[in-house]
Parts: C-alpha cells; sequence; structure tokens
C-alpha cells in the first residue's frame, strides 16, 4: 500500500517530536468503547483506510464517549472509498482556535522537495491552493529553520505561531526523508493555545517505485505478477484490448470511445519484456473471452524493439489456445511489421495499417457480433 | 545551447554498458552515427565490448576519451548515484533510460546534476535522436522520415505512432526527444523549448502529452507569441479523473492536469489540439500556410 494508515503515519511523526492527540487503535466495537472510555469527553471514531477524503466519505465520526461503540459497530466491517475497515483510531477530539496546513511534496517545475503551509487547513484545504505558502529546498541539505519562517510569513502567520511550527516542519521534512516518501502532511494541524500545535491527521504516501501501487483488481493484481498491466475499464463492454505502451493504449481507448464503442479494459502487455513467451496473451484472451459480452478483440502494437514476427507468433499460438470465437482485428507496426502481416494473412487474420482503421473494422467487427447476438447466433 | 544538442553524439560514454540491452542499443546507437567512446562498468576496467574500452567510472572514462555525453542504462537502484557521478565527471548531458527509478534517487541525482549544469533528459524514457546526426537512447529511427519537425514527447509508444503518421503524410523529424513518463524529471516541455528554438533544421514543434501533471501548461505559457506552428496530441480524453495525490498534489497541481484543462491552455496559447496521430501533419500543414 503506498499510504500508511492514519496511526502508522502519526507513529513516525510522534517518534520525531510532535504531538499527537491522544488516542489508541480499535480492531472490535469493544476495544473501541474501551478507548473511548479511558480518553473521556469527545471523541473521534476515524476509520483507518489508505486513502484521503475519508472525513467526507463518513469515515470519521465526532462523538460522545458513550457513543463510541455503536460508531464503532457502524464503521467496523463497512467500507470507506473501497476499503474495507478493519480497525479504528479511537481519539480524544481537540477543540482548536484554529486549523493550520503543512506538508511536504516534490515539485515537478523544480524538482525540488517543496514546503507547503497554510494558515487554514482541514478538508477544503486544496481549494484555497492559492492561499498556500511553497518553499523549496535541497533534499541533501534538508529543511531548515528559515525555510519554514519564509513560508509561514507568506501564509501570514504571527511569529508566536512560527515558532512552534518549526519544529513541526522539521519532523515531517525528517520523515519525508526516511520514509523516501511522495507526500508527508499533517492536516490539519491543531493550535491548541497553550497546549501548542497538535498533528490531528497524519498523511504518509510512500513512492511508488518502492511500493507498488494498490492494484485496481483482482486481474490486474494478476498481471502485475506477470510483468504488464490489465485493468478493467468497463465490465460490460465489447471491444477486447491488447495493446502495448500506456500512452498508446489510452490513445486507442480515447478513439475507440469517441466512436461511440465500449472498450472492456486498459492493457499495457510490454512487448519489451516478453521474451519469447506468450503468458501474458493467454492470460488476457482467457479473460476477455470469458466476458459474455465481447463482440471483438483487438491488438494494437507498435514495436520500436520487439521483433513483431515473433509477437505474432506468439499472439497466433495463444489464439489457437483460447479460441476467442469472435473476430480478431490486427495492427502492427514497426519492426519486422511486414513478414507479421504476412503471419497474419496466412491465418486468415486482417491486419489494418493504422489506429484510425483499426477503430474503423472494431466498428464494423462490433456491429455484426451485434447482430449475431440478437439473432441467438453467438 | 544549440550547440549541445548539435553535438551530443559527438563523444558519447554509456554508463552500465555490460548489461544485455545496453550492449546491443550500443551496436545501434553506432549504426545511426553515434560516436561512442567509453563505457563504464564498475569493476570491469580493461574490458572492451565491440570496440568500446570500458572504465569503472564515469571521471575515468571522460579522463582518458574526453566523453562529453552519457546515456545511462542503469539498474533502478543505481540511477541516482550514477547520475550524480556523470555530472560530478563534467557530463554535459546525460540520458536517463531506466524506469521505476526512485522519487527520492532522482531528486537528489537533479541536485547534482544542476549544481554541475549537467542536463538531463529523462528517467523512464526512450531517449533522444537528432534526425540523421546521432541516437541517443532507443527510439526506433530505423524508417524514420527526415525533415524539420522537432517532436518532444512524454509517451513513447504514442511518439512512435505520431512520428509514424508524420512519415505516412509526407512530413519528417528534425530532433525528437522522449522526455519519458515520470512527473518528475530531468527535461520538460518547457526546459526544452529553447533547445527546439535554437534547432536551425526545426520549422514546426509536435507535442506528444497525456493526462496527469502540468507539462502542457506550463509550456502553454512560454509559447505565448512565439511563431513556430506547434501541434499537440493528447491522451487520455476518456480517462476518469486521476486519482488524486491528495492535499498536497491538488495544491502543487492547482486544479490543472485533466484533458480540459491542458487542452483549453494549449488551445489558448494558439497550439492545434488533435487527438488522433493521423490529424498531425496537415495540422502543422495547415498552420504553416496560416
Amino acid at each position: 500500500m503506498t499510504q500508511l494508515l492514519e496511526h502508522e503515519g502519526k507513529a513516525l511523526l510522534a517518534a520525531e517530536g510532535v504531538a499527537i492527540p491522544d488516542g489508541t487503535v480499535a480492531r472490535t466495537a469493544a476495544d473501541a468503547e474501551a478507548a473511548a472510555a479511558r480518553i473521556g469527553g469527545r471523541v473521534a471514531v476515524k476509520a483507518q483506510v489508505p486513502t484521503g477524503g475519508r472525513g467526507k466519505a463518513g469515515g470519521i465520526r465526532v462523538v460522545d464517549a458513550s457513543e463510541a461503540r455503536s460508531a464503532a459497530d457502524g464503521l467496523l466491517g463497512a467500507e470507506v472509498r473501497g476499503f474495507l475497515v478493519n480497525e479504528l483510531l479511537i481519539e480524544q477530539a481537540l477543540p482548536a482556535a484554529r486549523e493550520l496546513y503543512a506538508g511536504i511534496a516534490v515539485e515537478p517545475r523544480s524538482r525540488m522537495p517543496v514546503l507547503l503551509i497554510g494558515a487554514n487547513g482541514g478538508v477544503d484545504v486544496e481549494e484555497g491552493a492559492e492561499t498556500i505558502a511553497r518553499v523549496t529546498y535541497q533534499l541533501s541539505r534538508g529543511l531548515r529553520p528559515d525555510h519554514v519562517w519564509t513560508a509561514a510569513a507568506e501564509a501570514g502567520l504571527d511569529a508566536e505561531t512560527t515558532r512552534r511550527l518549526v519544529p513541526v516542519a522539521q519532523a515531517l521534512s525528517r520523515v519525508f526523508a526516511s520514509q523516501r516518501a511522495q507526500l508527508v502532511e499533517a492536516n490539519p494541524v491543531l493550535d491548541c493555545g497553550e497546549d501548542g500545535l497538535i498533528a490531528a491527521d497524519v498523511r504518509v504516501v510512500r513512492d511508488p517505485a518502492l511500493t507498488p501501487e494498490s492494484a485496481s483488481d483482482a486481474r490486474h493484481a494478476e498481471s502485475r505478477e506477470l510483468g504488464f498491466d490489465y485493468v478493467t475499464i468497463d465490465p460490460q463492454g465489447e471491444v477486447g484490448l491488447i495493446t502495448t505502451g500506456a500512452g498508446a493504449s489510452m490513445m486507442l481507448i480515447d478513439l475507440l470511445s469517441d466512436a461511440g464503442l465500449k472498450p472492456i479494459d486498459f492493457c499495457d502487455i510490454r512487448t519489451g519484456t516478453m521474451r519469447g513467451d506468450g503468458t501474458r496473451l493467454r492470460f488476457v484472451l482467457e479473460d476477455l473471452v470469458s466476458r459474455p459480452t465481447l463482440k471483438v478483440i483487438a491488438v494494437n502494437v507498435f514495436a520500436g524493439v520487439t521483433d513483431l514476427s515473433e509477437f505474432v507468433g506468439l499472439l497466433l499460438d495463444a489464439l489457437d489456445t483460447t479460441a476467442p470465437g469472435v473476430p480478431i482485428v490486427v495492427r502492427v507496426e514497426g519492426r519486422g511489421a511486414e513478414g507479421a502481416r504476412e503471419k497474419l494473412a496466412a491465418a486468415g487474420i486482417p491486419a489494418v495499417l493504422s489506429p484510425e482503421e483499426l477503430v474503423e473494422q472494431i466498428a464494423v467487427s462490433a456491429a455484426a457480433g451485434r447482430v449475431a447476438t440478437n439473432g441467438g447466433q453467438r | 545551447m544549440s550547440s549541445l544538442f548539435a553535438d551530443a553524439g559527438a563523444s558519447v560514454v554509456i554508463q552500465g554498458i555490460t548489461g544485455r540491452a545496453a550492449s546491443r542499443h550500443a551496436r545501434h546507437m553506432q549504426d545511426y552515427g553515434t560516436n561512442v567512446v567509453a563505457g563504464v562498468a564498475p569493476g570491469r576496467a580493461g574490458r572492451v565490448v565491440d570496440g568500446i574500452p570500458v572504465f569503472d567510472t564515469v571521471v575515468a572514462a571522460r579522463e582518458a576519451t574526453g566523453a562529453t555525453t552519457s546515456v545511462a542504462f542503469l539498474p533502478t537502484g543505481a540511477v541516482g548515484d550514477g547520475v550524480a557521478e556523470a555530472a560530478d565527471a563534467g557530463i554535459s548531458l546525460l540520458v536517463c533510460l531506466t524506469e521505476g527509478v526512485p522519487l527520492h534517487d532522482v531528486v537528489k541525482g537533479l541536485e547534482v546534476a544542476r549544481d554541475n549544469e549537467m542536463r538531463v533528459v529523462g528517467p523512464n524514457c526512450p531517449g533522444m535522436v537528432s534526425a540523421g546526426r546521432y541516437l541517443l537512447g532507443f527510439l526506433p529511427v530505423e524508417k524514420m522520415p527526415v525533415g524539420g519537425t522537432a517532436v518532444l514527447s512524454r509517451s513513447g509508444t504514442l511518439s512512435y505512432e505520431a512520428v509514424h503518421a508524420l512519415g505516412r503524410d509526407g512530413l519528417g523529424v528534425s530532433l525528437w526527444i522522449g522526455v519519458g513518463g515520470d512527473r518528475v524529471k530531468g527535461s520538460s516541455f518547457s526546459t526544452l523549448l529553447p533547445d527546439v528554438l535554437a534547432d536551425e533544421r526545426t520549422d514546426s514543434l509536435v507535442i506528444i502529452g497525456e493526462i496527469g501533471g502540468t507539462d502542457e501548461e506550463d509550456l502553454a505559457v512560454l509559447l505565448d507569441g512565439i511563431e513556430l506552428p506547434v501541434v499537440a496530441l493528447l491522451a487520455g480524453s476518456s480517462a476518469p479523473e486521476g486519482v488524486s495525490l491528495g492535499h498536497a498534489g491538488a495544491i502543487v497541481e492547482g486544479g490543472r492536469g485533466t484533458y480540459a484543462a491542458k487542452r483549453a491552455s494549449l488551445e489558448a496559447a494558439g497550439v492545434t489540439v488533435v487527438t488522433r496521430p493521423s490529424e498531425i501533419a496537415s495540422s502543422i500543414k495547415a498552420k504553416a500556410l496560416a
């Protein structure tokens, strides 16, 4: 999971000296009740799921300690933004004079880490994006107090608040560095007067290059294991796609959508790393064939490095194995394209020459498939 | 700046030369006219790969051969240090092909590059080519048409399609640079625009963009008042709104990054935005006549 759970992020920040609300992780309603009773007063019952926007999705409830059990019952086992809730954080709900925002991310434009400070934090902070102060710094040198003073002045914070914000921001930068994170943020940072600044929510998003992003579905997870990406975009779609390259695959989906056709999948088969093995092709074909709405399978490969003749050989073998029973339309271009087209022609599969022609051919085949289905021919 | 890109193929070192892909692509690069003078592979000094002498370090390679450009075929974990090593050794331009490089390694490598004024293209890119002069990386140049159009692309395969369509429709490429698919990278459309404008063979520009990030919007700001015909092929019009990086992502990108935002800002800057490769050449021709 690329995003840590709130309580995991808070533990990291607390270890760097930042104050966090009194709280306990609970996995049952009874544990939640006990934790709330210990804390007393108003408590926040917070679903621990690795995504933002929990509050707006109903994943956070602020109740009296006596009501914590029923709030926990409602959340445990529920789904928040697509994630099953297995854990809750039961936390003291603190009154605050105001809510601040502090975060660190990498700014693509400067290619440097950027400290983000806002005087108005909370769930809608990005709506006031232009009021957030940004100061870039060098990763190798770390975040210094002067960076925080510069950002805080720009955000309109007073000297006393800034003095207390410096260690919070530097702690964030240490977590950012040690976790090699793409994002660390404390939002809101509660200004609790004499009790100082308290990080009421913490988000740590790790680098997907180091921690693979969660797959969008089970088949996607399996395709990742095989070294490529196969994502279902419309389970009721009609056009099964076997394509390579994220950008070119995305463009073909755009063209099909513009033409009123419904692609089933986004597929980046990565021909460059297939190494003469047709496993990925069989995997995709088997899944496509299992879908009752499938009308046509389209293949589009522009090979820079891969030899297309070898690819088409693997494709024909995979088609033999899976026997899809729907029309196949293929477009291959690049290294070895002529030989590949001859192989296709010999197998009775028409090859078209451009993505635009491919879309036209898909439309014809899909329409024919619809007629056949309506006539009960399939 | 123009001289850097004009001469970038004159003296090239390949970092990671003994890898399977690197040695294969080294031959392709040489076949295209790139002067590969050295390779680097720690612990392999003294070897010769296809006539190319191998050194343990970039600095040793540079001292012995005078190499000024590096093409880095490095494993993901070695890229950060490898980029910094090349920068410290006095390399002027590095093309980094590796996919999946950890973000902090990219940031640290680029820090050292900036301190040493080394230009970086990539990571996670197919490389760059100056038509008829040199190839740095593995762009498919076998049948690449030569002409006056510079192509800058965030997507490898989509640029293959675009260049192929250009050739089919009677145009050709002067300079083709794959900037790479990562958000944080050495060169963006914006940082490369001056090089494109300074390239004497270039008479038009094609941008291959996709949803996410703000590279297209950032470029649009710089295009104001530029006479060069610019056409953009954008992918992702049908994609659902992506998973946001959360508040900080939204703040850094400020509501940009969507297909609509990119299209609007490019069109406001006078760029013709198309959705299919076959529309690129006709759009360039129409703009050149206008």
